[in-house]
């Protein structure tokens, strides 16, 4: 598996700008409530389908939504941190002043692939709206879901252009 | 002719540096863009984007990963290791192999690999070095052991295999038991044989009065009963594995309240850790299938399938060629990128011969288990570099040499007897 255990880098990083701080924030923060939800929701919908015998109902279609909005939410912070998965190559092989291009140009590849995905979603998210999308048993609006998932594209984008701005202000600086 | 020029294009951003999920969705998009059209592209591309992430379910994934986190944070590892160490630790090498025990008992909670291996590094590896355990063998034998964390439900790589071939998650976790359990016996003989051929490598531990070892195990009944409900409840057809995956975590996240052991700081750690562990899965998991979908249209599959008929290899051959192919890719790719590159490609291919889909997903993961422990790149040992930095790594490669004789030769028993794997998800629901 390649997930890495997660350092918690608070404190090593010192540099990251107040507003870009807040922003990362508030998305994981949703994402961390959105998680919880799910996993308390879960518990009741199957305590109450055994020993109460009236399950929620809506289970199966708010654990989608909040599965999808969780998980959009999240993107930002790990695009922040630089923390998508590398396959491990030759990652050492670039030193100084390459390794700040290449940092530069993987952020920039990073920014494009999320502001292409931002725009197809929305395509995709004004279509649920026109059309009036909405799940069966509590008629949740999925448009919602979908332009939430813009927001978060966009932010990631964001997110990567800010690490390669980071990048050349480092490289710049050696 | 031209997946091949995508494949090279492919190997030549991963080897930049960009992210598998960006390097596997840009070369997917663009080849799909090439050979079908930028428009229809860019709508299989959102389409599957959405579909993955609002996904019922691939759920199971966050909320294996929370159980996991919590269950480490709860402080159960570390009792997991003492369980173990009660009940082997007083035979020759018995510290390692109660790493081994521990490690399949914290995989039965956790879903990877990396995460075992890191946690039961820095719980392990100290009291080994106090007993006087050989740096290689200590070090092997936690390397070795993390590598459970995949094949042991739950598991992360399981799910992704699930998704991208439509198997059933809760079978594929089901056939995982049997080999996992095949995998602890073999590492501890793996153990054995070291300690036959060098003594000092793995003193024997203090022998524990009855009394204290059964305490030690009582201790434990938590990590075991999570298990028995999730995958006791997903075998009866009680769960979803989604569900079973919410109880898991829900269970976890009441035992640390029980145990007083997490603070609201420390819950939300835990969260946001999960959350971005998860996000980081998904996007991996989306470029994958983008990628597959332009494999589909370029046509591998058929291509590879016609290239295996024109060699004429009768299909046992076919699986040996894989899994031959799978241990040399492993010693340079990372497990997770080894499944999205090959599954798109090979699955077509194995199930077209016959065999069944949930054993070849297990046969995969136990190939692919093997990749983190080989050298020049195993992810565990670096793992195990980060926890303790002053062990060369030529020490821990030694270390693990007989753990790998020990998979290969697992890997050859369930390739012969395929009811080892498939047994038990057949009697399921039954």
């Amino acid at each position: 598996m390649t997930e890495t255990p997660d350092m918690e880098g608070g404190a090593s990083r010192p540099s990251l700008p107040a507003p870009v701080r807040w922003i990362e924030a508030a998305f994981a923060a949703a994402a961390a409530l959105l998680l919880f939800a799910m996993m308390a929701m879960t518990f009741v919908d199957v305590l109450g389908r055994y020993i109460f015998n009236h399950p929620l109902g809506f289970a199966f279609e708010m654990t989608q939504i909040a599965m999808g909005a969780m998980v959009l939410c999240a993107i930002p912070s790990v695009t922040l941190r630089g923390q998508h998965v590398t396959a491990g190559l030759f990652e050492e092989a670039f030193k100084g002043g390459w390794k700040s291009m290449r940092d530069i140009v993987v952020a920039l590849g990073i920014c494009i692939c999320c502001a292409f995905m931002a725009w197809r979603l929305s395509l995709l998210a004004a279509r649920f709206v026109s059309f009036g999308d909405r799940t069966s048993v509590v008629h949740f609006p999925i448009g919602i879901v979908a332009w939430l998932g813009v927001v978060c594209f966009v932010v990631s984008a964001l997110a990567a252009f800010f690490v390669a701005v980071r990048a050349l202000a480092k490289g710049g600086s050696q | 002719m031209n997946a091949a020029i995508g494949f090279i294009a492919l190997f030549a951003l991963l080897l930049f540096g960009m992210p598998l999920a960006f390097a596997l969705g840009i070369v997917g998009f663009v080849g799909f863009a090439l050979m079908v059209g930028p428009l229809p592209a860019g709508a299989m591309s959102a389409q599957i984007a959405w579909d993955t992430l609002a996904s019922y379910s691939l759920s199971v994934l966050p909320l294996f990963v929370l159980m996991g986190n919590l269950v480490n944070h709860a402080g159960l590892s570390k009792q997991l290791y003492a369980a173990s160490n009660a009940m082997v630790g007083h035979f020759k090498g018995g510290l390692a192999m109660a790493t081994i025990v521990a490690c399949g008992g914290f995989a039965s909670v956790s879903g990877s690999s990396l995460a075992t291996a890191a946690t039961m590094s820095s719980i392990a590896m100290p009291s080994m070095r106090k007993y006087g355990y050989s740096p290689a063998l200590s070090s092997g034998s936690v390397a070795a052991g993390g590598t459970l964390g995949i094949l042991i439900p739950p598991s992360v790589i399981m799910v992704i295999y699930g998704s991208m071939t439509e198997t059933s998650i809760g079978a594929l976790f089901v056939a995982g038991i049997v080999p996992g359990l095949i995998g602890i016996l073999f590492y501890a003989a793996a153990v054995r044989f070291t300690v036959w051929r060098d003594p000092d490598a793995g003193p024997a531990g203090p022998k524990l009065p009855i009394r204290e070892r059964l305490l030690a195990i009582r201790e434990v009944w938590a990590v075991l009963g999570l298990f028995i409900l999730i995958i006791g409840g997903i075998y009866l057809g009680v769960f979803t594995p989604t569900e079973a995956a919410g109880m898991g975590a829900s269970g976890a996240f009441i035992i640390a309240l029980v145990k007083r052991t997490l603070t609201p700081a420390a819950f939300a750690r835990v969260l946001l850790e999960t959350v971005r562990t998860s996000a980081m899965l998904m996007c991996v998991l989306v470029g994958a299938l983008i990628f597959s979908n332009f494999v589909n249209v370029a046509g591998v599959p058929s291509q590879v399938v016609a290239l295996i008929n024109w060699f004429g290899l009768p299909p046992i051959g076919v699986i040996l060629l894989l899994i031959l192919f799978y241990l040399i890719l492993g010693c340079v790719f990372d497990s997770l990128a080894m499944i999205l590159l090959t599954v798109p490609i090979f699955f077509p291919l194995v199930t077209g011969l016959g065999f069944d889909p949930i054993w070849f997903g297990i046969l995969i993961v136990v190939a692919v288990e093997i990749s983190l422990i080989t050298p020049p790149i195993g992810m565990n040992i670096f793992i195990i570099r980060t926890v303790m930095t002053d062990l060369p790594v030529t020490t821990i490669y030694r270390g693990v040499v007989p753990f790998i004789v020990a998979d290969i030769v697992r890997l050859a028993l369930i390739v012969a007897v395929p009811a080892l794997i498939l047994f038990l998800p057949e009697q399921m629901g039954k």
